[in-house]
């Protein structure tokens, strides 16, 4: 990881995600407010493409940290610092175990991917939020919006690995494996 | 890096209010900018909304031709739009004087109460007892669970935790809002938007009222209507009889307001005796030593049966008056002490 570049790419992400954000977030009739996790983007792209899985778990938690020092509220109650840290880490080493047995980098799989690291992670976070004080009432209402915002990131990973794949060179320091078709296409 | 994360976690609220005191100065004025364009985005797809309602050079055509009295050359489609254009605008209207209306009749009602002693009615501490401070909103909460924003004034300006804040619009914004040309001298459009949670040296974090934590005692005003008067309970002499309701019985309603996570303030438990119906206002009570004053925070659009509490009592959802994902200006009222003004 060429982390200086990738500590400048989580600086960027946050402040869209804490700013522009809020001009693609809109409200859903049972869903609640839902809006794209951004950082979730930057942090399944880190776990398709990343060197190792060290790597890719200390990437995961600085993007996680980034997201835990700009969530201040949420369940209700202020939110304590760490666990989507801990989240996005676990997350997104699962997803680095998962990438070899899932061939190519089509939208399709790249929504799933980023629809399954969304979903785990805010789960791990809310749930951890409530187990530390935030309490469970409104646990019910904040599981639907983990599936909307889960939904909502997976429509948009596809733009964003693009955008980001554009520039893999400079925040990762392995050139991009081969998928299948182009070692097929090699041979 | 995953047992500091622990640590963190298991250190509670204390560790992380310090911990996220850096967050306002890592965002910085990027984030300032960037929040610019978001709520002028915002703002403006609001005001496309507005858009849609305003007069075409069609429609103008079709006016002239009803204001001639040939109607002939108007289709029955054509027709149903001017009708809906009007009752729009007649709707819109008549929710702004009678706004204007209630503030007016508050303002009477409570200058004739102090008349005997006009001179200590005004000054800094005796009308409105808060100084305002102005803010801007730089940033938002990163996870759309909160409705949190992050704002450019802190504990260097004053401000502390529970600080109301309120809108920032002035007479001529209001203005241009309702109609180009009309030109109606607003008094007051000023709206709580929320209060202040955490503070920091040089910002502060601002909780919306539709926010899940937000919770704040406020007042509930019904609007009489003198053509159709409602009814309600009124208790006298510990007997409960039903009046129709007028100026000498319309009090205010204590209740608790709380944000519903989404767009809304919901407000449980109110009896169905008063009566409460869509269009009338949930506002607070700022208190100065000599009279108070009542910031709006928005409207009544729902009422329906208050699961939780059964029969007899209702539930009410208040939309907020201003929009709130566009909001950028702010006042921060900070409590004035007496013999500090």
């Amino acid at each position: 990881m060429r982390w200086v570049q990738f500590l400048i790419l989580v600086w960027v992400t946050v402040v869209v995600q804490a700013t522009l954000g809020g001009a693609v977030a809109f409200n859903m009739p049972l869903l609640g407010r839902i809006a794209p996790d951004l950082l979730a983007i930057v942090a399944v792209f880190v776990a398709v493409r990343g060197p190792n899985l060290q790597a890719v778990m200390k990437a995961a938690w600085v993007l996680g940290f980034a997201v835990d020092l700009t969530a201040v509220a949420g369940t209700g109650l202020p939110t304590v610092v760490g666990p989507m840290s801990i989240a996005y880490a676990l997350s997104a080493g699962l997803i680095f175990q998962m990438r070899e047995a899932i061939f190519g980098e089509q939208p399709v799989i790249q929504g799933t991917l980023a629809l399954l690291f969304c979903a785990m992670s805010h789960l791990i976070w809310i749930t951890a939020q409530a187990i530390l004080g935030g309490g469970w009432q409104h646990y019910g209402s904040l599981i639907m919006q983990v599936i909307g915002i889960s939904l909502y990131t997976a429509l948009v990973m596809p733009v964003g690995f693009w955008a980001l794949s554009r520039a893999h060179g400079l925040i990762i320091d392995v050139p991009v494996r081969r998928t299948v078709r182009s070692r097929r296409q090699a041979r | 890096m995953m047992v500091l994360s622990v640590l963190m976690a298991l250190a509670g609220r204390g560790v992380a209010r310090r911990v996220r005191g850096v967050s306002p100065y890592i965002l910085g004025p990027f984030a300032d900018a960037c929040m610019y364009l978001t709520t002028s985005l915002r703002g403006n797809i609001s005001g496309d909304a507005e858009k849609k309602l305003a007069l075409s050079s069609r429609d103008a055509q079709m006016l002239a031709a009803l204001t001639r009295g040939d109607v002939s050359s108007l289709s029955e489609t054509d027709l149903d739009r001017l009708q809906a254009l009007i009752d729009t605008r007649m709707s819109r209207l008549a929710l702004h004087w009678r706004g204007q209306a209630l503030e007016a009749e508050h303002t009477v009602q409570e200058l004739t109460n102090f008349r005997d002693d006009d001179s200590a009615i005004f000054g800094p501490i005796k009308d409105l007892s808060r100084t305002l401070i102005p803010a801007t909103v730089f940033a938002a909460d990163a996870l759309p669970y909160s409705q949190v924003r992050l704002l450019n004034a802190g504990q260097q300006d004053g401000a502390g935790p529970g600080d109301q804040v309120t809108t920032r619009m002035l007479l001529t914004d209001r203005s241009k809002a309702i109609e180009s040309g009309s030109k109606l001298a607003v008094i007051n459009n000023t709206a709580l938007v929320g209060r202040l949670g955490q503070t920091w040296g040089y910002a502060a974090q601002l909780i919306l009222v539709t926010d899940r934590s937000f919770r704040m005692a406020a007042q509930l005003d019904r609007v009489i209507d003198r053509d159709n008067p409602r009814m309600i309970q009124v208790e006298r002499m510990e007997e409960v009889k039903r009046e129709p309701l007028d100026d000498s019985n319309n009090a205010f309603i204590d209740c608790l307001a709380e944000g519903n996570g989404s767009d809304g303030v919901i407000v449980r438990g109110v009896s169905e005796g008063h009566n409460i119906k869509p269009n009338d206002w949930l506002v607070v009570r700022i208190s100065g030593s000599r009279r108070s004053t009542r910031i709006p925070i928005g409207q009544v659009v729902k009422v329906s049966a208050d699961r939780k509490l059964g029969a007899g009592f209702n539930e009410l959802l208040i939309k907020p008056m201003v929009d709130l994902s566009a909001l950028r200006e702010v006042f921060i009222l900070v409590p004035v002490q007496e013999g500090n003004s």
